[in-house]
């Protein structure tokens, strides 16, 4: 039903209202008509009836066969009767007005004649078509009764005639009420049709359409209200274009802010990331130079330990000595054990006085005092040499060394310190013989480039690789603490080693265990002329 | 009066030692390393060790928890006789090593003996 159109609605609701107010009034028109008429027809019956059985009373009584003929034809003469009948009290009929003359003796066996025969009254029924009226004809009583049928098909024309009038009329009159509903609804619905219009149209797109304003009752309020709303939405659609354009401009240039930092903030990314990685690389390098650092700053606190230890050892070793024999000195009178202990005495002080010297060397290298003083001069080699080989004669000849120059011809002189140069030799030298035993001890010296290149070598317990270096370092001993054997502070070597970088040579060692050692120190040519 | 074990890598440290507990009256015997003490040990067992820590490639104190923790030997007085002296050095004697006494080097030889007689006295009883 929702979708049928406004306007079918409207037509069907007129055309159904019109139909049953027409039917409606048309049968109930109908009805009442028909009532009247019949009820017209039945008192014209019965006065009929009424005064023809008056008239037949006289004619009945003395039997009077032509004057009741007579009157009946003259009833017959009325078209609407179909029949009359003059009949005894009993219902025997006298005359039904045909010429027959016949006397009827029949007996009516219907109803109707039946009650009329009991009935003194006049009685009218309607069968059918045919309204039949009966009256009791009267003396002093009842001697006979009249009975006429109307026919009633006139009637009934008349009526079916006035329904078809009805008819035309209903339908005259529905097509005009459905023709003016239609215009009717075509001027109620067209202006809602023309709003529903606009607003499709408003909302496709065309903020500008208005509806023609034709009336001023609702639908003319309904229009105007729409145009309002067409302004407003127009305003507001407007605003808020003007709107979304500012704010798409701001969100465009925000954008192009966001793109710019995006870009910068991946810019610093990148930087940041390499600085990053440089940085853990160089966290990496420091980490292993720490790390190196620690293990010689830890094996150094350790040599340092060691050293102390030694040191102390060494320093306290001969005071023990000589208090112990100063002690028992004291009480000792046996003079061989007496001689024995002040020989021992002596001994420990003459080791203490090395350590002592070393110990002196040392802290006097360490304050750098030793370099400042060469006393610089033109020196023989040869002659320096032999001289420092003579020294030693002795003790390699103790030992069972051979000790031997191999000095090549024609060296140059060099410029040195000849005591710093002494030193140096007699250093070597006393170690080369006191770590041999046997064998033999050489001492060489030959011209390279603009030096003369110094060796002295021994057949003795030769160094090991890994300590090539350590042996000219302070205190380091051959086998980390002192025996009657090697004794000194460790100092020998680093010291002359010292005084050899300050002529301005170098230093060194080759040597294997067990295969004897070469140590070479170069010192300048003199160059002067 | 007591026998009495030296171990010390110095002979002269040894000799002069022994020369004054001999003046005592006690045996002496010298060892220069720990080796030869533990040898020393299994021959006869003294009455008394002077035990000295430094000595080159080796370990008094490791020695003393040695003599310390056998049954044979832990009933031995052991003094440390050395030149280390740092109150540390002190310490690990007696706490670590479980040593009875730590004699510090050079010594006056009454300290000696009366640190021995102490000893000796404990041992006793």
């Amino acid at each position: 039903m929702s979708s049928l159109r406004l306007f079918h609605k409207i037509a069907a609701l007129v055309i159904i209202a019109t139909f049953l107010s027409v039917v409606l009034f048309g049968s109930i028109s109908y009805f009442i008509f028909k009532d009247e008429l019949i009820e017209a027809r039945a008192t014209e019956a019965r006065s009929l009836a009424v005064f023809a059985s008056d008239e037949i009373k006289n004619p009945l009584y003395f039997l009077k066969y032509d004057e009741m003929e007579e009157t009946i034809k003259r009833i017959k003469e009325n078209p609407n009767v179909e029949s009359a009948y003059i009949m005894h009290a009993d219902g025997r009929v006298i005359t039904d007005g045909t010429d027959e003359n016949v006397h009827i003796s029949q007996i009516f066996t219907d109803d109707f004649t039946r009650r009329s025969i009991k009935s003194d009254d006049v009685l009218l029924e309607i069968h059918g078509s045919v309204m039949s009226v009966s009256s009791p004809i009267t003396i002093t009583e009842k001697i006979g009764i009249l009975r006429i049928d109307f026919s009633l098909s006139e009637l009934n024309l008349v009526l079916s005639s006035l329904t078809t009038n009805l008819g035309l009329i209903a339908i005259i009159i529905c097509a005009f009420f459905v023709g003016a509903g239609f215009l009717f609804t075509r001027s109620l619905l067209n202006p809602i049709e023309n709003v529903k219009n606009a607003a499709v149209e408003i909302a496709g797109g065309n903020l500008d359409k208005k509806i023609e304003v034709t009336s001023q009752d609702e639908v003319g309020q309904l229009a105007s209200a729409f145009n309002e709303m067409g302004e407003k939405l127009k305003e507001a659609y407007t605003s808020l274009e003007q709107k979304v354009c500012e704010r798409t401009d701001d969100l465009q240039k925000a954008n192009l802010d966001l793109e710019f930092e995006v870009e910068v903030r991946r810019r610093m990314d990148h930087e940041l990331k390499k600085a990053k990685d440089e940085l853990e690389l160089k966290v990496e390098e420091r980490t292993h130079e720490l790390k190196t650092a620690f293990d010689s700053l830890k094996s150094l606190d350790d040599l340092k330990r060691d050293i102390i230890s030694n040191v102390t050892h060494e320093i306290r070793t001969p005071i023990t000595i000589i208090k112990g024999a100063l002690e028992i000195l004291e009480l000792e009178e046996d003079p061989e054990m007496r001689k024995r202990l002040i020989n021992t005495s002596r001994d420990a002080l003459k080791r203490q006085n090395m350590i002592v010297q070393d110990l002196i060397e040392a802290v006097k290298m360490q304050g750098g005092a030793i370099s400042r003083e060469l006393a610089l001069s033109k020196l023989d080699v040869e002659s320096i040499l032999s001289l420092a080989t003579i020294e030693f004669k002795a003790s390699a000849f103790d030992k069972g060394i051979e000790l031997i120059s191999k000095i090549d011809r024609d060296l140059p002189p060099i410029r040195a310190d000849q005591n710093k140069l002494k030193h140096v030799l007699r250093n070597l030298l006393s170690n080369a013989i006191k770590f041999t035993e046997g064998g033999r001890v050489t001492v060489k010296a030959k011209h390279k480039n603009d030096e003369i290149e110094f060796c002295v070598e021994d057949m003795g317990i030769g160094i090991a690789k890994g300590v090539h270096k350590s042996i000219f370092q302070p205190f380091f001993q051959i086998d980390s603490s002192p025996t009657r054997r090697y004794s000194g502070a460790g100092m020998g070597l680093p010291i002359a080693k010292n005084i050899i970088n300050e002529h301005g040579g170098r230093m060194w060692v080759e040597s294997t265990t067990g295969k004897g050692s070469r140590f070479y120190f170069t010192l300048p040519i003199d160059k002067e002329e | 009066m007591a026998k009495i074990l030296i171990v010390d890598d110095e002979p002269e440290i040894i000799f002069l030692t022994a020369k004054m507990l001999e003046n005592e009256g006690h045996i002496v015997k010298g060892v220069k390393n720990t080796a030869e003490c533990f040898l020393e040990l299994e021959r006869e067992i003294p009455d008394l060790i002077l035990m000295d820590i430094m000595i080159p490639d080796d370990d008094g104190w490791e020695a003393c928890r040695k003599v310390k923790s056998d049954d044979k030997t832990s009933g031995i007085p052991v003094a440390m006789f050395t030149v280390r002296s740092s109150e540390d050095s002190i310490e690990k004697s007696y706490k670590e090593a479980g040593a009875d006494a730590h004699i510090n080097k050079p010594f006056y030889k009454k300290d000696l003996l009366n640190t021995i007689e102490n000893l000796l006295k404990k041992k006793a009883t």
